[in-house]
């Protein structure tokens, strides 16, 4: 194991920040389910708990809901409110995803510091339109996808919030596990909304390919202009195998994965349509 | 009687009358379990133990090669580390690992530590420490230098010229390691290729199966301490206490007296404790330093380094005429035993002689095979024992065959399967690793549990429809299965028992309940022919010093063997009580009836003659002529404190000439995705004979638990390798067994039969349940998509691929 | 460093490790009723309850459990004093080896806390972190389906 010699509690973000700065890539924010990680990493000694920070709520904000960094999975399938966002998706696959005993151990803050490739919880917040409230001495907001591809460091993620315009879309998410709480080989999330036969808005996500999350709005832009047919959605898992870009590792080929894109596709299409979920 | 509720049926009609066997008891260690009690062997240390010294194993990072030097000094000069271990002061007996009787059958190809380097995760050096983690920080102070060589990482290159020799040194009981053969069989009954050939229909092909490993929950676990008298005490987990002494005083040079093996409760076997992996360290690191010391082994090392199944490529050809009678069978086995020859001969032989005579109708029958070495991880006992693998082989090409003949494959089975009376010359051709036994089958409920199970799973309404739902196609499938009960006239079991004076019993058993319920079940067979409830008695298990001899839980020989003994041993006390009882009632009572040797066999229609002068009745001995009784209590304190006084008490052991098969009817149902290649099991039966059910409850979770690892051995379960020979997903985090959400509906269906070779009718259970899902899920596969696939597991992107490959 | 927690409703002050994890601390302070298999938080075997909810106390860190409570299946009941879970576990043949049935009931013990009449489904759910290996899952869930029924008599009463 590593070399951790303190474990240290912030009590503000303040503080939290200002320790980080201080000990650099030797200090690591601690929980949200990366204990193992950080016990592994012979660089981190010092560990910095937000636990007394004040981020665990879920809380109705004016232009969406803001779910605090501590929070974890387990109470996201729990909250009442996110059970009624976007079809509840999020509090529906958080019940779901990974296993009980770390379902009260993942955090939001976590999943998206760690942000694994294979991480179920991240591409869905993409999907979803989340943007990061994140603190490094001043408070900012961004949308999430540019938080990750940013990478940034020492900074505190104070929570996500959710956009209310995604009152009347719905969140789908599929993902292709050997078991049911193994790891994505191949995650897909959306956002749709639909008027009639109108799509108004998709948004899809792509992850555990096996690289990490990513948006592509090239093909949430087709299933819009495509239409809800049968065709339209072949048309457009075709477009996806071109577009997502797959690889190899222990668990799967990167021909395999293509297939599992196309499968997500059509799975949506299914739901979309109303077949199945 | 029967029994139903949901997910299990129990039949248990026509059976003799008992009053404990057949009920579901709870387990004698049932409430200690649920507890939590520190009963497992890192429990013990902890508890008893704290300031033990903890080892860990340094362990090879190459596959195949050569230690050329070796440096502990920095390592033993680390703070806390009392002892580093290598080839160099150590002792270099060689012998197997493997948990067997005597005369060992696997070769003697290991050693403590040697120069020689034969796989990813081999033993190279161990530290004791005073903490794990100055035991781990020490491993990384040994410096070694290895010669890298080439390896052989495939079964199939083992045996070609030229290629590299993983046991040069030709170790006694190898069958030809010049060419990587550890072990080697052929048996041949009449001209199986003459029979072939004049055969109307014939079917050949080749099945391949798979690395994978048991995951019992409690890792490999081992302390050992020299206790107050100078006692060598080694506490295990494990499944064979005497062979762990056997083994380990033959290594170390221990005497038996001096050296006592202690199992206390196991976190699971299934074979994966049939081996002495850790003992003879833990031992001889406590007898260097006179401290108690302990390995645990990691997650990661008990897939790379413990045991794993046999994988196997097997080819098979069926003859039959043109109505489905087989007339020739013919299976030959290449078995990859790894990097030692562990079981290698035995889990072959088990193959074909556990299969082929389920069959007996083909006359003209050979199994042949070879074990080879590699460098991979080494191959050892696992649940179904060679069975498995022969079973994946035969029943998905029975089922081709049943194809080719435009026939049922429930009839075709029917037409040729083994039947009461009948025999099969592969009984006595072929036991485990030599000639076998003769065996006639005397009991067998195979007909009503291919009908019960094909009506539960709705073959006739199933089968061959390919019913669609969008991109899913369903599909069902079976096969057909039979075991043993012990190895005949090799596995014996003994058990003591005495009288307590106030009518209570204890019970010494060598029988290791590694969380099977033996303990429970041996517990409900003393009960049953002392006429006292389960409570009344009260069981010890396997300690070398305290019970009495038994070869250990394995070769699914407990219930059967173990259960013999018991058997005879609570007889024996009981015309001991018997006689007594006489006396105080002033009756006659035939010596010869109380000292002639119990038996175990036929107690349904021949019941005990002692019988006909007195029966036990619930704590009371009751005289049949005169109706007079007397408590059992009485006769105690009579026999002990009063008249003529002696123990009652005796120790009786078991070895049968029968080793009767349980049999099993397995279907599946389901569920293949086309665009993703994924199998759903949506339904699973599970059709069980293993004669009379002594605790109903218990049987059921031998299926079940036999089924879950059965099908995540069909569906997941598999090891991945590099280029060099590592294991790329030793974890649970890779490695993926079933989860509670991945079960699907088991049915399982137990149809009781007497058996009267087995103590109160009794077969076995553990093993046979774990052959069906490989054959009956890609049976079902067959029937959904016209894929026969003849690779285990059956992985989403194998069937994907294979799906492709028929569809263009 | 000094932390304090409530374990099984009993205060306790010790000193750890900032990088001491909860299962070890545990098992070193005797509460042996936890059992460590895989140490990686993949099969549920150190499952124990913070403050009411499961986690894998192989990851946890036991710094991180200062100021709260911690209930091992002991806490729950034992031997003697066994609660309807185990009873239930025990008499439904849901205990094999064991090994797995500590954690497997502080789960069970999390759900029916929460959701008293809990489906099969949710069952499942709720422990499929505790792998097993030797019972099939199938005993265990109706064990908890059983001693959910239990106690809601015993509510009832």
């Amino acid at each position: 194991m590593g070399r951790i010699v303190e474990y240290y509690r912030a009590d503000s973000i303040e503080d939290a920040v200002a320790t980080a700065r201080r000990l650099g890539s030797s200090a690591a924010y601690v929980g949200g389910g990366v204990e193992l990680v950080l016990r592994r990493n012979p660089e981190v000694s010092t560990l910095i708990d937000l636990s007394q920070c004040g981020l665990g709520e879920i809380l109705e904000v004016e232009d969406g809901i803001e779910v605090g960094s501590q929070v974890t999975l387990a109470a996201i399938s729990r909250s009442a409110v996110l059970k009624c966002y976007a079809g509840g998706s999020l509090a529906l696959w958080s019940g779901r995803i990974a296993q009980n005993n770390l379902r009260n151990m993942i955090t939001v803050g976590g999943s998206i510091g760690r942000n694994q490739p294979w991480n179920d919880l991240v591409p869905h917040l993409i999907a979803l339109g989340a943007e990061v409230r994140f603190f490094d001495g001043a408070e900012h907001r961004t949308p999430l996808v540019s938080y990750i591809d940013a990478k940034r460091t020492g900074t505190v993620i104070e929570g996500i919030v959710l956009p209310s315009g995604n009152a009347n879309a719905k969140g789908f998410m599929w993902r292709f596990t050997a078991t049911q709480q193994d790891i994505s080989l191949l995650h897909c999330s959306a956002l749709i909304d639909v008027a009639g036969d109108v799509v108004r808005k998709a948004s899809i996500v792509f992850a555990g390919r096996p690289g990490h999350a990513a948006l592509y709005p090239q093909l949430g832009q087709e299933l819009m202009e495509g239409g809800g047919s049968q065709d339209a959605f072949e048309s457009l898992a075709r477009s996806a195998m071109q577009a997502v870009e797959v690889g190899t590792d222990h668990r799967a080929t990167a021909e395999y994965r293509r297939d599992l894109v196309r499968a997500a596709i059509i799975s949506l299409g299914d739901w979309m349509t109303g077949d199945t979920q | 009687m029967s029994d139903h509720v949901k997910g299990f049926s129990h039949a248990a009609d026509g059976l003799p009358s008992a009053h404990v066997v057949g009920t579901s008891v709870d387990k004698v260690d049932g409430y200690s379990l649920v507890s939590g009690a520190p009963v497992y062997t890192d429990d013990i240390a902890a508890k008893e133990f704290p300031h033990r010294l903890h080892g860990k194993i340094l362990r090879s990072p190459i596959a195949h090669g050569a230690i050329t030097s070796i440096d502990t000094r920095t390592a033993e000069e680390l703070s806390g580390v009392h002892l580093v271990l290598t080839f160099m002061n150590t002792p270099r007996t060689f012998y197997t690992t493997a948990g067997q009787g005597w005369p060992e059958p696997s070769p003697y190809d290991n050693q403590m530590f040697t120069e020689r380097i034969r796989f990813v995760g081999d033993r190279v050096a161990a530290v004791f420490a005073e903490t794990v983690e100055a035991a781990e920080e020490a491993l990384h102070l040994i410096k070694v230098t290895y010669q890298e060589e080439p390896a052989v990482l495939d079964a199939s290159d083992a045996m070609k010229p030229g290629a590299p020799l993983v046991h040069p040194e030709n170790p006694k009981g190898a069958y030809d390691s010049a060419h990587n053969v550890a072990a080697h069989v052929d048996v041949a009954v009449g001209d199986v290729d003459a029979a072939l050939a004049a055969s109307d229909v014939t079917i050949s092909e080749t099945f391949e199966t798979q690395y994978a490993q048991h995951v019992p929950m409690e890792t490999h676990t081992s302390l050992a301490y020299v206790d107050d008298t100078g006692k060598m005490t080694i506490v295990t987990s494990t499944q064979v206490p005497w062979h762990v002494r056997r083994i380990v005083s033959r290594i170390l040079g221990i005497s038996m007296s001096r050296l006592r093996v202690i199992k206390p409760r196991i976190g699971g076997g299934f074979g994966a404790k049939q081996e002495i992996l850790l003992e003879d360290l833990v031992a001889y690191a406590a007898l260097r330093t006179g401290l108690p010391c302990e390995i645990e082994l990691t997650r990661k090392e008990e897939f790379i380094a413990s045991r794993t199944r046999h994988p196997m490529k097997i080819d098979i050809s069926i003859g039959s005429d043109a109505a489905g009678h087989f007339k020739a069978l013919k299976m030959y086995a290449l078995s990859n035993t790894g990097a030692y020859g562990s079981h290698s001969l035995t889990v072959m032989s088990n193959t074909g002689s556990k299969t082929l005579p389920l069959y007996n109708k083909a006359k003209d029958v050979r199994f042949f095979g070879d074990a080879v070495y590699t460098n991979l991880p080494v191959a050892g006992a696992y649940r179904g024992y060679g069975a498995t693998q022969g079973y994946a082989a035969l029943e998905t090409t029975i089922d081709d065959l049943a194809a080719k003949l435009h026939m049922d494959p429930i009839e075709l089975r029917k037409m040729n399967m083994i039947q009461i009376g009948e025999g099969s010359p592969i009984f006595e051709a072929l036991g485990e690793g030599r000639q076998g036994v003769a065996q006639t089958i005397k009991s067998s409920s195979l007909p009503e549990l291919l009908a019960l199970g094909a009506q539960t799973i709705g073959w006739e309404e199933k089968r061959g429809k390919r019913i669609r739902m969008g991109h899913k196609v369903r599909g069902v499938g079976m096969s057909m299965h039979m075991q043993g009960s012990g190895i005949p006239l090799i596995d014996m079991g003994s058990a003591s028992m005495k009288l307590n004076e106030d009518g209570t019993y204890f019970l010494a058993v060598g029988a290791t309940d590694i969380g099977t319920g033996s303990d429970t079940i041996l517990t409900q067979m003393a009960a049953e022919v002392l006429g006292v409830s389960a409570n009344m008695i009260n069981i010890l298990s396997s300690d070398t010093d305290l019970t009495p001899f038994d070869v250990g839980a394995y070769a699914s020989s407990t219930t059967f063997v173990s259960g013999g003994a018991v058997v005879k041993a609570a007889k024996a006390v009981r015309n001991q009580v018997f006689a007594v009882a006489a006396e105080m009632l002033g009756e006659n009572l035939d010596p010869i009836l109380v000292t002639s040797e119990p038996k175990v066999e036929g107690d349904n229609d021949q019941p005990d003659p002692i019988l006909s002068f007195y029966r036990m009745d619930n704590g009371n001995v009751v005289s049949v002529r005169s109706g007079k009784h007397v408590s059992v209590s009485d006769v105690a304190y009579r026999a002990y404190y009063e008249v003529g006084q002696h123990q009652i008490a005796s120790t009786q052991s078991f070895v049968s000439p029968y080793s009767p098969p349980p049999f099993a009817a397995h279907f599946a149902e389901v569920e293949v995705d086309d665009l993703t290649g994924k199998v759903a099991v949506v339904n699973y039966v599970a059709a069980v004979d293993c004669g009379v059910s002594i605790n109903p409850n218990l049987v059921r979770g031998q299926v079940m638990g036999a089924v879950a690892n059965g099908i995540g051995y069909a569906l997941t379960e598999e090891y991945r390798f590099s280029a060099r020979g590592a294991m790329t997903n030793p974890s649970l985090f890779d490695y993926k067994i079933l989860s509670r959400r991945d079960m699907p509906p088991v049915q399982v269906i137990v149809v009781d039969n007497y058996e009267p070779t087995g103590p109160l009718g009794a077969k076995s259970v553990a093993e046979i349940n774990i052959n069906g899902p490989i054959p009956a899920i890609g049976n079902a596969i067959f029937d959904a998509t016209g894929v026969r696939l003849h690779r285990s597991p059956y992985t989403p992107e194998r069937v994907m691929n294979a799906l492709r490959a028929t569809q263009g | 460093m000094r932390i304090s927690m409530t374990i099984n409703g009993t205060q306790c002050v010790m000193d750890v490790d900032p990088d001491d994890v909860l299962l070890d601390v545990l098992r070193g302070a005797g509460y042996l009723e936890v059992k460590g298999s895989c140490h990686a938080g993949d099969c549920g075997a150190c499952t124990v309850l913070v403050d009411g909810r499961p986690v894998a106390s192989c990851l946890t860190f036991a710094a991180r459990v200062d100021g709260h409570s911690v209930t091992t299946v002991r806490g729950i009941g034992d031997g003697t004093h066994a609660h309807p879970l185990q009873r239930a576990f025990v008499e439904n043949g849901a205990a094999q080896c064991g090994y797995c049935v500590p954690g497997a009931i502080v789960s069970a013990k999390a759900l029916l806390d929460e959701n008293p009449e809990p489906t099969e489904d949710e069952v499942r759910l709720a422990m499929d972190a505790n792998y097993c290996r030797c019972t099939g899952y199938e005993q265990q869930v109706e064990a908890v389906l059983d001693a959910a029924e239990q106690l809601r008599k015993e509510a009832r009463r």
